[in-house]
């Protein structure tokens, strides 16, 4: 999203967080597809999906006044915000499929049901890293990594279904995640 | 778990917002970032780095319920138009139904509501019928009270609200002049925080609001929530509502804003 789409989105969170009804609703026109294209990735299913915007856009309406600037752009608070409804969505329902606690550190395998049949994340993280200008730093970033880092964003793998899901020891995926984290903090910190 | 430890604390923070945390290891962090600022900062950053990688995925075009749902929870519209039509329908059913009740049960119905009313009316208002309790009039409802001056140090506007309220009331004590083009700006002072917009003040501008003339902000949240870590209030003039995260010109009034309870 350019600057000045930028800027709009800021001044109608401002409205928003004065309680202004209009802008609320541009709010949700401007950016609700793009929350719900985020959270279908992250639960699968469109209802579900659609619940995370919901509790997203009350959150939103409910604490627009906390926005600010530093907090990086709208779009990135928002889809910040549309994320952690999604994700605490997906571990309740997981929850409930499985009746236990889930605690990435007691995972063992075969707790993902059903089969994961989505398309391989890696190119929407690729195509981010080029849209970001970060290629060139970023390269340096072995596939594994990267495929760790698609997973765990687009598609909200914990540590233990992501070792299960790559075939690899949960320590190395931590290991992996850690670093790419690191690098991509180190490209964007570069970044002109 | 030592958090004393930045590191662990960002490397917590990552883990929190890329998703691989538990649903039991999330729930914990969140915890943490409500009594552990920099847990909170750190969440902050690594939503802005992490935000962008969220540009590629395609928008999917929400279904009409969507807002429907969202405009219900958030702006209090109950129904609409394409859904106000039920109960209609089951109004009209329930009107036959009770045709068909027979005119000897009607008398019956009409004692019973008159016996319902009466004794509504008894518990609604119980000083007219009975002796009631002894009631403190005395006491002021818990409120918050924002008292703000003029740099000469006279009281021009009095804020007050509802503990639980989110209508603030304005009564102007002193004449107070918003200039031509300006909105006056309500800003809540936290300590160790940048002053945070209110509200907009709704006295219209290029016009001065005589004493005791009243105004009311409708909030986003409740004076609990929202004022509940506010020593102070001040009041800007801007040239428009200013965005979040906008610096204010200078304060036209200030003052302290306390808890009435």
């Amino acid at each position: 999203m350019n600057t000045a789409a930028s800027d709009d989105l800021q001044t109608l969170i401002a409205r928003v967080a004065l309680g202004d009804g209009a802008a609320f609703r541009h709010l949700y026109e401007l950016c609700a597809p793009r929350m719900l294209g985020v959270a279908l990735r992250i639960l699968v299913r469109r209802d579900r999906a659609e619940d995370a915007v919901q509790e997203a856009f009350v959150k939103v309406w409910q604490r627009a006044s906390d926005y600010s600037a530093t907090a990086g752009s709208p779009l990135a608070w928002l889809t910040a915000i549309v994320r952690h409804q999604a994700l605490d969505l997906l571990r309740s329902d997981k929850r409930r499929h499985t009746e236990s606690t889930d605690d990435d550190d007691e995972d063992g395998p075969g707790r993902l049901d059903p089969p994961d049949e989505r398309p391989d994340p890696l190119g929407l993280l690729e195509q981010a890293i080029d849209g970001l200008r970060l290629r060139v730093c970023f390269d340096v970033v072995p596939e594994q990594q990267r495929r760790c880092l698609a997973l765990a964003y687009y598609h909200g793998l914990t540590h233990s279904e992501l070792a299960e899901h790559i075939a690899a020891p949960i320590g190395s995926v931590k290991v992996w995640l850690r670093r790419g984290l690191d690098r991509l903090r180190r490209c964007l910190e570069a970044a002109p | 778990m030592n958090y004393d430890r930045p590191p662990l604390i960002d490397h917590l923070a990552a883990a929190y917002v890329l998703g691989t945390l538990s649903a039991r290891a999330r729930r914990r962090f969140e915890r943490l970032c409500r009594t552990l600022p920099s847990a909170a900062d750190a969440v902050r950053d690594w939503e802005r780095r992490l935000g962008g990688l969220a540009e590629p995925v395609p928008p999917v075009a929400p279904s009409p319920q969507l807002w429907h749902a969202i405009e219900r929870r958030t702006l209090g519209v109950r129904e609409h138009p394409e859904t106000a039509r039920q109960p209609e329908a089951r109004t009209r059913r329930e009107r036959s139904e009770s045709s068909r009740l027979g005119d000897w049960l009607r008398p019956l119905l009409g004692f019973a509501c008159g016996l319902l009313l009466a004794v509504g009316l008894v518990r609604l208002y119980p000083q007219g019928f009975v002796p009631g309790e002894p009631v403190d009039e005395t006491a002021l409802p818990a409120s918050y009270i924002g008292l703000l001056t003029n740099a000469e140090g006279q009281p021009v506007l009095l804020a007050s609200i509802r503990r639980h309220g989110r209508e603030l009331q304005f009564k102007v004590l002193k004449p107070l002049t918003v200039p031509a083009g300006k909105v006056a700006v309500l800003w809540a002072l936290a300590p160790n925080a940048a002053p945070a917009v209110v509200g907009v003040v709704p006295f219209a501008g290029g016009e001065t609001a005589a004493p005791l003339a009243k105004a009311t902000l409708t909030l986003a949240g409740s004076a609990e929530q929202l004022l509940s870590n506010v020593p102070k209030l001040a009041l800007s003039f801007e040239s428009a509502p200013p965005a979040a995260g906008a610096a204010p010109s200078p304060f036209a009034l200030e003052g302290n804003c306390v808890k009435l309870w």
